[in-house]
């Protein structure tokens, strides 16, 4: 850093020193702490209690939750679909995005903003509405079904579209579209178009080319879209419950009941803390493992 | 308040950052109304300097005086000074007229006596009708100007300029140059100007502090820099300048008898501090004081040389000589002035150099 | 310009980005057609136009209520986040701190947590403190999801402001609060506008947090949950939803466009 920089921060440490700046961050950091990791330690901790049928909680240490957990098979069996359903979610929502990501970054030239504009709004409405509209979509007598009887295409309503985990993957799939279609186009705006270029020159035709340069640099967003999706859809709680019926039920759905109408709290802090847990270890995992795929196509 | 002789005192100031000491001990002395500039490569601290004047940044040690006040604690908004950033800072919500008035806010005027201020000062700056135009709408030279006027309608006892030409192309810069000489000399006010470009200094300045490192090397008026540098590390960086390896044979009275390479022995009428026998130094010329004939003259130094290189620049010549006893070659640049002697000599050609002893310059290898 | 790429595959591209365009909106097309649809069942062939929906919406007193609580919760939330994210990202960008990362990463934290188990942890925290659930503990639990958002939106703000414009106030006479109202203030407005609009609206339509935290006080996306157990509410549910979406639309559109005032770089859609 030249010296003319550094002293143009230096010179302001005069102004608002630098602990004034600590001292700026204080509220923030503030509320994190207490709406956050004050909770979030308090969920931790609770995960080792118990609470009696009568909903009284019983603060004694204990590992009776977990316990739970690993015995009875029916609650591993959620969590294993919940992670299936992330899983499928995440590879759909990015197998669809991709390809609209690439149109934008590579085939739209001026109204690169407008299509942005367009692909990001539907983000900013209400979640519920749209897991509600999807719900309407693929009901019995919903969109789809009447829409298909009243022009003749079937007789009899599809009863596959509602209440089970394909709904689930089908809203989960559209909700999360956006936050797919930014990192992988970002990632790819960036590209440095010459080496496209010269790997043409160099004999690729368009189909290696993508697969060869274009593809493993845009990595990176691929990678940051599969964590962004992945991670919060484990935890979904609205598309499940509106949508999922008994066959769809997902951990959050679990974790909700344990807070509503089971009234045993500290159980349900459990399979907030087992969850989370698995969830960033198969998410660091996977990052870990993209990497190394992504170094060895050359 | 003693009416001080200088307008800025700066005395043994330091200042240190985490990894560079960018100001040495620096003393400074600029007078009032002069056009005084600061001048080295980057790096060298005259950033960090013109900021401790201007209050934006501390010395860790020493001392500023503005106008005989001791700017110790002075924030920037209470001194007497003003300056034009580097990138010129225009603010981009205001338009012309808001931005120069921005300063004025709080002076005790009248509406009207402010608003004459400005109009006079966008006169004076030659952006009159130019006040509602917006910021973004404005070339590098206007901006340029926007930014003086908006520190020199403040009227400061000293105005401080960081480097303000150094966006501007080449016509336009020599423009400035010249416009921000003559604005200064019509205003009165002291300015201080920061600069890596040599010939701007020195064709501005009334003063010049030639700086390097976080030390000041010298002090002096562009002609004296030029001719009586007082240092290698100054001689080098004013002009072009050829550097030859000197040993003295022998001191006497003041004066010393130098071995110089390429030369042979020259007598001096000085000596260096603490000259004895067998001390190395470096004796300079400059190129132009060198005369190119292809006859030997009887001026006091006159040594052959063959041309190595010749290049030809409208108003005048420059040639590279190899000499013997120097292992590079020597610059000449020769104005073109005779007609006769419309062809360079070509390269491989035998010439004679001439100099007279009073345009060697010496210095010792630690500087001044 | 790659002159070897197929016309063909670009069409193709086109023709995909434009059926993916016509599924993102879809549903949120379907609630506006259903809406005036004049039957209680949402399914082809439609019906016939009515309004009626909406007239059933003005007349629910529970719907007006729960319309006040999201406003007045959304609306300190937005000021409570925005303040809170003005002062941070001004302190993160003016000052080269230690440690600057982690406590970005800090602040960023509660995007990353699912809002399943921010809402069942702050319930809990709140329960354990004696403190009780309602509006302010949605407040809470809103501007802790509001925060890092309006920190991200007036970071790339600040980020790219010329120190240099406040050392050049400074030097023409301001105070450092003078400078602040004069300079600062009035260049990150656009921003500050955006990050309260968007902060607004998030807090507007979150369900979850809610759902947990508002008890008896629901605010209009808990109390339409609520009402999708009822066939019969069914369309005057589809008509809060329209009009809470178009709500949202122009606020957003508005705030985005706000954000790109005097944005000196090309694109920026980051979220």
């Amino acid at each position: 850093m030249t010296i003319s920089q550094e002293s143009t921060r230096a010179g302001f440490g005069n102004w608002l020193s630098v602990r004034a700046g600590y001292l700026q961050l204080t509220p923030g950091l503030i509320l994190v702490a207490a709406a956050l990791v004050v909770p979030l330690g308090l969920l931790i901790t609770a995960s080792f209690w118990t609470s009696s049928p009568g909903g009284e909680i019983d603060s004694a240490f204990t590992l009776a939750n977990y316990d739970k957990l690993l015995e009875r098979p029916g609650y591993a069996r959620i969590i294993l679909r919940s992670i299936g359903i992330a899983a499928c979610v995440t590879l759909i929502t990015i197998v669809l995005a991709y390809p609209i990501a690439y149109f934008i970054a590579f085939d739209v030239r001026k109204r690169k903003l407008i299509w942005l504009i367009l692909i990001t709004l539907p983000f900013w409405t209400s979640y519920l509405l749209r897991v509600f509209a999807w719900k309407v979509i693929l009901g019995w007598n919903g969109v789809i079904n009447s829409g298909l009887t009243s022009i003749g295409i079937i007789n009899e309503p599809l009863s596959f579209l509602l209440y089970n985990p394909f709904a689930v993957i089908v809203t989960l799939s559209h909700a999360w579209a956006t936050f797919a279609i930014i990192p992988i186009y970002l990632s790819l705006e960036k590209t440095d178009r010459s080496l496209i270029e010269a790997a043409a020159d160099l004999g690729d035709g368009p189909v290696r080319r993508f697969l060869r340069v274009t593809l493993p640099l845009s990595m990176p967003g691929v990678i940051a879209a599969s964590v962004i999706i992945f991670i919060p859809t484990v935890g979904d709680y609205i598309t499940p419950a509106l949508i999922g019926g008994p066959d769809g039920l997902m951990v959050s759905n679990l974790i909700q009941a344990q807070f509503g109408k089971a009234n045993n709290w500290p159980f349900g802090a459990a399979i907030s803390i087992v969850s989370i847990t698995v969830v960033t270890l198969i998410a660091l995992l996977f990052v870990a493992s993209l990497r190394r795929v992504v170094g060895q196509i050359r | 308040m003693s009416e001080s002789k200088y307008m800025v005192e700066v005395l043994n100031a330091s200042r240190q950052f985490d990894d560079c000491l960018a100001l040495d001990n620096v003393d400074l002395c600029v007078r009032r109304g002069e056009f005084f500039s600061l001048l080295g490569p980057s790096g060298c601290g005259k950033s960090t300097l013109l900021r401790v004047i201007a209050g934006f940044d501390h010395a860790d040690t020493g001392s500023v005086h503005v106008d005989g006040r001791n700017m110790h604690g002075v924030p920037p908004y209470r001194r007497p000074c003003n300056m034009v950033f580097q990138n010129y800072a225009i603010f981009p919500h205001l338009n012309v007229y808001n931005n120069v008035a921005y300063g004025l806010r709080l002076f005790d005027l009248s509406k009207d006596e402010k608003r004459r201020r400005v109009e006079d000062m966008l006169a004076a700056v030659r952006l009159d009708g130019l006040g509602s135009r917006s910021s973004d709408q404005l070339s590098g030279g206007q901006r340029q100007r926007v930014a003086l006027a908006r520190a020199l309608v403040r009227q400061p006892k000293v105005l401080l300029l960081d480097e303000p030409l150094g966006a501007l192309d080449k016509t336009l810069r020599e423009e400035m140059q010249v416009e921000l000489r003559e604005l200064q000399q019509n205003v009165g006010i002291t300015f201080i100007f920061v600069t890596h470009d040599q010939e701007e200094a020195l064709s501005m300045s009334d003063r010049i502090a030639v700086m390097s490192r976080g030390r000041i090397l010298q002090v002096a008026a562009p002609i004296d820099l030029y001719e009586r540098p007082n240092c290698a590390g100054v001689a080098e960086f004013i002009g072009d300048m050829n550097f030859l390896e000197g040993v003295t044979e022998s001191t006497a009275s003041g004066r010393s008898a130098v071995r110089v390479a390429g030369i042979g022995v020259v007598e001096f009428e000085n000596c260096l501090v603490s000259e004895k026998p067998g001390l190395a130094h470096r004796v300079a010329i400059r190129p132009e004081k060198l005369r190119v004939t292809s006859q030997r003259t009887d001026a006091e130094i006159c040594i052959p040389g063959t041309v190595v290189s010749s290049s030809y620049w409208g108003d005048q010549s420059q040639l590279r000589v190899s000499i013997d006893g120097c292992a590079t070659p020597v610059a000449v640049a020769a104005h073109n002035v005779d007609p006769l002697q419309d062809h360079l000599p070509a390269r491989g050609s035998q010439v004679w150099l001439s100099a007279s002893c009073s345009a060697l310059l010496r210095f010792s290898e630690q500087g001044s | 310009m790659m002159r070897h790429k197929p016309e063909r595959g670009r069409q193709l591209r086109k023709a995909f980005s434009s059926g993916y365009l016509f599924y993102l909106y879809l549903p949120i097309l379907i609630l506006p057609i259903f809406s005036f649809n004049d039957s209680f069942y949402i399914s082809f062939p439609l019906q016939g136009f009515t309004t009626r929906w909406y007239a059933e919406l003005g007349a629910d007193p529970s719907i007006i209520s729960a319309l006040i609580s999201s406003l007045q919760i959304a609306s300190v939330t937005a000021l409570l986040s925005t303040i809170l994210g003005v002062i941070t990202a001004r302190a993160l960008t003016r000052h080269r701190l230690r440690g600057q990362k982690s406590i970005l990463t800090m602040i960023m934290l509660p995007i990353v947590v699912p809002e399943l188990i921010l809402g069942v942890s702050l319930l809990l925290a709140l329960n354990e403190i004696g403190l009780g659930l309602g509006k302010w503990a949605v407040v809470a639990g809103h501007t802790l999801i509001c925060f890092p958002f309006a920190v991200a939106i007036l970071l790339s703000r600040f980020e790219g402001f010329d120190m240099a414009l406040e050392e050049a106030s400074l030097d023409l006479g301001e105070t450092p609060w003078q400078t602040f109202w004069r300079i600062v203030f009035p260049l990150a407005v656009p921003g500050i506008v955006a990050s309260f609009l968007l902060t607004f609206t998030i807090s507007f339509d979150e369900f979850l947090i809610a759902f947990f935290l508002s008890a008896t006080e629901p605010t209009l996306p808990v109390y339409l949950w609520g009402q999708l157990r009822f066939p019969k509410k069914l369309p005057s549910a589809l008509a809060l939803g329209t009009l809470i979406i178009a709500v949202s639309f122009v606020v957003v559109a508005f705030a985005e466009w706000m954000r790109r005032q005097r944005t000196l770089q090309g694109i920026e859609p980051g979220n």
